[in-house]
């Protein structure tokens, strides 16, 4: 989805990364859609870590000398996918209502890209978020290497970490996927649903 | 024997946890170790370093389960620089975000969970 924006903008490219620890996942999503700009798999999650991301998408803006242009932020989602998703899975199968609303946060963000690149327009020049705890990056690739092993102790590394940062939905969602593959969306949205808005995705109106 | 998970380096094995700092991208010099412009005084032993003692130096968290061991990213200075990485495609090839200066570039996480 970000393929048209490097389409259609010059001296300007997205690096999109993937915060995976099951390497083969990402890349078959990589392979069907095939962008031409840097498709990168993360397997320990150190992007997140670097720029204090807790969620996906989350995006930074760097400039053409690698200055942080704008800091970590969620890439054009809102919390409007919260209350009209189907739950057996994260695709989004919303209401009519729903999904316009969606289409209107994605579109609106992809405009201020453009109106970056273009006009240097919606820059906040701000170093980026501290990473938090970093010990609770060092408990996560822990606990993933300690899964990818078959290993004891991963579950009690990913709940450290998941500990130690809350905030994290990264955590918490790859030890999902890891250690919980056939109960993951039930836990998912159980989990979602005890967060109050706007501390999954921003408010609509707070973007 | 210690296994060893440092950022996002390939997990790697050692006799102990006195290390080449090679392994870790670091360079010892005789007036300690190196990367690139920063260098921090530290006792380096027959090409050897104690790296428990140098994550302390570092402020690096460190953890471990029995024998496996998770070194923390060291802390960087509060900066307007993006921080740099370099992580492979799904051929294989590396990429660093350094490569793309002198465009502007959208750095964004996704992923299939």
């Amino acid at each position: 989805m970000w393929q048209v924006l490097v389409d259609e903008l010059e001296r300007f490219t997205v690096i999109s990364v993937a915060l995976d620890s099951d390497r083969e996942a990402a890349a078959r999503y990589i392979r069907r859609y095939r962008p031409t700009f840097p498709a990168l798999i993360d397997e320990r999650h150190l992007v997140a870590e670097l720029c204090g991301m807790v969620n996906v998408p989350s995006a930074i803006w760097i400039d053409e000398e690698g200055q942080v242009a704008r800091p970590t932020h969620i890439a054009g989602m809102g919390e409007a996918w919260r209350t009209e998703t189907d739950r057996s899975s994260a695709t989004r199968q919303m209401s009519e209502e729903g999904n316009a609303r969606m289409h209107g946060t994605r579109d609106a963000y992809t405009a201020a890209v453009r109106r970056w690149v273009l006009e240097g327009k919606h820059e906040r020049r701000e170093p980026l978020p501290d990473a938090g705890d970093s010990a609770a990056h060092a408990h996560f690739r822990l606990a993933t290497y300690l899964h990818e092993c078959g290993l004891a102790g991963a579950s009690e590394h990913f709940a450290e970490a998941v500990r130690l940062r809350p905030c994290s939905w990264n955590f918490r969602r790859q030890a999902l996927a890891l250690e919980q593959p056939d109960d993951l969306w039930r836990q998912f949205w159980d989990a979602v649903d005890a967060t109050p808005p706007g501390q999954y995705y921003p408010l609509e109106e707070d973007l | 024997m210690p296994t060893i998970i440092y950022g996002t380096r390939e997990p790697f094995e050692a006799p102990s946890l006195r290390v080449d700092p090679v392994r870790i991208g670091w360079d010892a010099k005789p007036y300690g170790l190196c990367r690139g412009e920063v260098c921090v005084p530290f006792p380096v032993e027959n090409g050897l370093i104690a790296l428990v003692a140098f994550a302390e130096r570092l402020r690096q968290p460190v953890v471990h389960e029995g024998d496996v061991w998770a070194f923390g990213e060291p802390r960087r200075p509060t900066s307007l620089e993006a921080p740099d990485f370099t992580l492979p495609d799904v051929d294989g090839r590396e990429h660093s975000l350094s490569d793309a200066r002198g465009k502007k570039v959208m750095l964004v996480t996704w992923a299939s969970w």
